[in-house]
This record gives C-alpha cells, structure tokens and sequence, in this order.
C-alpha cells in the first residue's frame, strides 16, 4: 500500500513561508498610505511604526521565501509542465524582495542622514517601491497558484482508491 | 549626503532590475548546436546557449544519453563554454534532453 508523504518534505517549506510576506508587505504598504494621508493626526501617528515593523518583517520573509523557493524548485522544476512559469516566479520574487529591501534602506538611510532638499521626496519614493513592490507580489502570488493548481507542483495525487487515507 | 542618498537609490533599483534571473525559452523538438551557458551539477541540470539566439535549460532524465567522440560519458563532463548539440523533446513548455553531444 502507498504511503502518504509528509507534510515536512522539503518542498514544502515554501508554502509555510510564503504566505507571512504576501500578508506583511501588503498590510505594511497599506499601514504606509493611511500614515501618510493621517500625518498630521498625533492620535494615529502609530501607524509609521507599525508599516515599518510589518515591512520589515516582511521584507525578512521574503527573502526566506525566495530561500525555500529555490529550495522546492530544486524538486519540482524538471517535472513541471512549463517551466517558464517557475522561472518568472522566481524573478519577480527577487524583484519583491528587492524593491521592498531598496525601501527600507532608504528609509533607514534618510532617517540617520537629513537631506533637507530630498526630505519631501522620501516617502513618496519609498511609498512607490512598495507599491510597485506590492503589484509585482499580487503577481508574483498569481504565478505561484499557476504552479500549483494547473500543473500541480509538489502536490500529491492520491491513489484511486484512497487506501493510502486509510 | 544627497549623492550617498542618490546612489542608494540607484543601487537599490539598479539591483531590482538585474536580479531578476536567468530567462528561458521554449524551442520545437529537434536538434540543436550552441553553447553551454551554465552547469548545475547537484540538478543535472545545465542551460544552453543557442545558435539561433535562444536560451533554454535543460534537465537531464534518466534516458538522456550524454556523448563526446561517440563515447558515453558522465555529465560531469559537461562544462560551461563547451559547444554542444543537443537533441530536445517538447513536453508542454519543458524540453526533455534526449541526446546531448559535447563538440569540442
């Protein structure tokens, strides 16, 4: 009788991760535009902060997910159906975590530096790398439940019979 | 200050833009000359360079037969920057290398 695979393979890592950034840098870049339009509002001046911490913890999963991405690649790349599809899940996963890194560091660079003439520009280029960022993740998550639903990457396809359940 | 602020931002999009991988294409099955590209060794896998402009990659199976002057021989073999003929089968969009023969 087959056996069912765990649910620890290791290409599996990446559908545990994968969801925290897709949540975080979202979340983090909509916090970002409500801090910006209620700047002036002390009584919501939390949400600078908290787009920060959900963009920067964000960001970190990302990066983890591009990790356990080329991990699961590794194991399903040569069997799927179109490879091409995976390759600019890839790319565009890099390109995410990039415009998301790109931001933060701007926004830490300008925070310890004071560039009097760029200071008005900073959130507004730090806002659009994130949703930028923001629109190639959408994508980026589209192209990952291609891999998935249509050519069924690391999925398991039960016997028949379903003895394996029993 | 302003140009270390300026630079930043240059690397930081200039990274997003080349970062983004390697792309691949899709050729009809047949058999093709080029170059070898890149070699993973851990994967089998290897991406090639073709005469006609095309860059594909290449996963080999438990039938590809790799050969060098009418030798089979181990993929190890293989090396980047070696011309090679390679013999594809389309599967969908993913080329399964039939037979791949190092040129010189």
């Amino acid at each position: 009788m087959e056996q069912l695979p765990s649910m620890w393979r290791d290409e599996l890592l990446h559908p545990k991760v994968v969801h925290f950034p897709i949540a975080l840098l979202i979340f983090g870049t909509a916090l970002l535009i409500a801090a910006l339009i209620f700047r002036k509002n002390e009584k919501l001046s939390f949400l600078m902060p908290a787009s920060r911490l959900a963009i920067f913890i964000g960001a970190i999963g990302a990066w983890t997910a591009v990790l356990t991405g080329n991990i699961a690649d590794s194991f399903v790349a040569r069997e799927l159906c179109d490879p091409i599809v995976a390759k600019d899940h890839e790319r565009f996963a890099y390109l995410v975590a990039y415009l998301f890194s790109g931001g933060i560091l701007i926004d830490f660079f300008s925070r310890f530096f004071k560039f009097a003439s760029l200071k008005k520009f900073v959130p507004v280029i730090i806002l659009l790398l994130y949703l930028g960022g923001t629109g190639v993740l959408l994508y980026v998550g589209h192209l990952g439940g291609k891999l998935v639903f249509q050519q069924g990457a690391a999925v398991y396809q039960p016997s028949e019979d379903c003895s394996e359940f029993e | 200050m302003r140009k270390l602020f300026l630079i930043l931002l240059t690397i930081s999009l200039s990274f997003a833009l080349i970062s983004c991988g390697e792309e691949i294409d899709v050729v009809e099955s047949g058999t093709y000359e080029g170059v070898v590209a890149k070699v993973v060794p851990e994967e089998e896998e290897i991406y090639v360079n073709l005469d006609n402009g095309k860059k594909v990659e290449l996963y080999f199976k438990e039938n590809t037969v790799l050969m060098r002057d009418t030798l089979e021989v181990a993929f190890s073999e293989l090396a980047v920057d070696q011309r090679i003929s390679v013999e594809v089968l389309k599967v969908g969009n993913r080329l399964d290398p039939i037979k791949v023969e190092i040129i010189e």
